[in-house]
């Protein structure tokens, strides 16, 4: 009787560039969400040290590791995430609002990073009233939202259809690339590795292999 | 104040946008809770009050002036009245001057208290003169009538407490025998009878005080005790430091010190009350608990998501607390009006027959308000446990239910 440890990652020693668009691939149950979770403070390893910017990030409190997701960290996840309660932009305004900006900077702001996703007309409609790809992309919006150093993304395309998973990756690409915020995002379709300037095999909890891709994604894009 | 503006904005938006059927049920629970926790209280402070205006209005006024020591009675009355009278405070006073000791129907008799009184001061310190079931109060001039109290005539009524006790039959006109103190019996005529639905004042008998100066001439300016009604607003003990000053070698006593009579019953009331209180408050604490638990067991994932953007713990609880708060608020203040305006002019139009008469709610706007916070509070606490239970989950349980 009793709980039966399971060894999610073992070993792992990963270094994302700052700028980069870094995939992480592999298999279902291989540990990449594992470790897209722990690089992005929602979960910590038993062992071992996350670095961020220099900075060793791993043994700060959970109101510290708090603060660095709301002011300097975004995350996008799997399922959408958004909050039912608040419209589209509500839910972009919420980080905004806690790092204690005025409501006016705030909701302007948010319509601003809307903008950029390209739902600025769906701005004041609930998530149940959005598509998969609209919401993640309010997703996206909400994660960029305080201007984060890196956002962290966890399988953003996995319950959406081709057309929207296009979009939704070509929106992470084009954000990448003209705000010069790095992403992380975790994939198991090796067609997303065309928009990644980095990859890293994740296999059994351990790293399979990494490598530059820019020159794939230079190939990938239009 | 960063975290508490996001927690007005999440409770905010989740009143609004939530199912209106739970904020409906909830809102209407809370109203229900602070009603009952008014009700009965205010219907017991009712009757405590009718029982505590009884005492007053038909056995003890506000101050009793009795002779101190062995002294059985006071002498040179009339000036004495006069002082009295004239004192600030005083609205009215009169002495009662103990004449009979037993009183006899054909085969029935008892011993109960006959006093001689003078009709008009009487009737100004006291309602029993106003509390007339048959017959009429006695008048000044009257001779050789005597009115009687439920508890000793009976007056066929059997409903009566302490009629099997009484001289059951005697009606207003039928002639009945007073023993005098002096020992002699002598025949009265039944002016009146009269109900002030208290016991202990129920089973006196009155003549006049002429006519104790006809049967007693020994006793003619002198009184038994001296009953004082005060003007409303007046403090009973500071009058008593006022009448003090008039004369020494008395006893007084106030109201206050004369109702242990009820004293029992008021605790005992007063008790059940309190019981009451802490009943509805621990039904309102569960309802709010369970609501609250309810509502954080679908929104487990939603408060994770909530951490993992950064959004501080304490908003998140918050936001729950005043939730809570919202709905007791709404609840109890809806209630409030309710029982302010809607059942307590119904219940004073219609009262309550309770055994010593009719009862209304009693309850002021201070404990209205005191209650209407206490249950915010309460519900306030009860939906804190759930909502800090809620944030103590690893945020990774909380999202993906590891």
């Amino acid at each position: 009787m009793g709980k039966v440890e399971v060894r999610a990652l073992h070993d792992v020693s990963v270094e994302v560039s700052q700028g980069a668009m870094a995939c992480i691939m592999g298999r279902s149950g291989s540990g990449k969400s594992t470790l897209l979770r722990q690089l992005g403070l929602i979960d910590m390893p038993t062992a071992g040290l996350v670095w961020l910017n220099g900075q060793e990030v791993t043994g700060l409190s959970e109101r510290q590791r708090g603060e660095l997701r709301l002011r300097r960290l975004g995350y996008v996840f799997q399922e959408y995430a958004l909050l039912p309660e608040l419209t589209a932009a509500e839910n972009v305004y919420l980080p905004a609002m806690m790092t204690g900006q005025p409501p006016r900077r705030c909701r302007s702001r948010a319509m601003e990073v809307l903008d950029k996703v390209e739902l600025r007309h769906r701005a004041h409609h609930r998530p149940r009233e959005l598509s998969g790809g609209e919401q993640q992309r309010v997703a996206i919006a909400r994660a960029l939202v305080n201007n984060p150093e890196i956002i962290f993304a966890d399988e953003p395309t996995a319950n959406l259809d081709t057309a929207s998973a296009r979009t939704v990756m070509q929106t992470l690409c084009r954000l990448n690339q003209s705000l010069g915020v790095t992403v992380v995002f975790v994939s198991h379709d090796p067609d997303d590795a065309q928009y990644a300037t980095q990859l890293i095999h994740v296999a059994d909890g351990k790293l399979s292999g990494a490598g530059d891709h820019t020159d794939d994604l230079s190939e990938a894009q239009p | 104040m960063t975290g508490l503006r996001v927690s007005v904005f999440l409770a905010g938006r989740s009143l609004a946008r939530s199912s209106y059927g739970i904020a409906a049920a909830t809102t209407v629970m809370m109203l229900l809770i602070y009603v009952s926790l008014l009700f009965l209280p205010s219907l017991i402070q009712g009757a405590i009050n009718r029982a505590n205006s009884q005492l007053v209005d038909t056995l003890t006024s506000n101050i009793v002036i009795t002779p101190a020591g062995n002294a059985t009675s006071i002498a040179d009355v009339s000036s004495y009245l006069s002082s009295i009278r004239g004192t600030t405070g005083v609205a009215a006073a009169t002495a009662v001057l103990h004449v009979g000791t037993q009183v006899s129907y054909g085969a029935n008799s008892g011993s109960w208290t006959v006093d001689a009184i003078d009709p008009v001061s009487y009737g100004e310190v006291f309602a029993t003169p106003r509390n007339i079931l048959e017959g009429r109060a006695l008048r000044p001039r009257d001779t050789s009538q005597v009115m009687l109290g439920i508890g000793i005539a009976g007056a066929g009524q059997t409903s009566v407490r302490g009629y099997r006790a009484s001289l059951q039959d005697v009606h207003a006109g039928d002639d009945v025998d007073i023993t005098l103190v002096n020992g002699r019996t002598e025949t009265f005529a039944v002016a009146g009878i009269y109900d002030n639905q208290l016991p202990q004042s129920d089973s006196n008998g009155y003549i006049t005080l002429s006519e104790a100066a006809k049967l007693l001439p020994a006793s003619v300016g002198r009184a038994t005790a001296i009953y004082v009604r005060t003007r409303a607003g007046t403090n009973e003990t500071a009058e008593v430091s006022r009448l003090e000053k008039l004369r020494g070698g008395m006893n007084f006593l106030t109201s206050a010190d004369l109702g242990a009579a009820v004293e029992d019953q008021t605790a005992a009331y007063r008790l059940i009350s309190n019981i009451l209180k802490v009943i509805s408050l621990l039904m309102a604490a569960v309802t709010i608990f369970v609501i609250t638990y309810v509502d954080l067991a679908g929104k487990r994932r939603q408060i994770g998501v909530e951490r993992a953007i950064g959004i501080r713990s304490s908003p998140i609880v918050l936001s729950y607390v005043l939730k809570a708060w919202a709905y007791a608020v709404v609840g109890v203040g809806t209630g409030l009006l309710l029982f302010r305006y809607g059942i307590t002019p119904l219940v004073h139009s219609h009262p309550f027959e309770f055994p010593n008469g009719p009862v209304t709610l009693a309850t002021t706007w201070h404990e209205m308000v005191f209650d209407l916070i206490t249950l915010a509070v309460v519900a306030s606490l009860a939906a804190l446990a759930p909502a800090v239970r809620s944030i103590q989950i690893r945020i990774l349980d909380a999202i993906w239910g590891t």
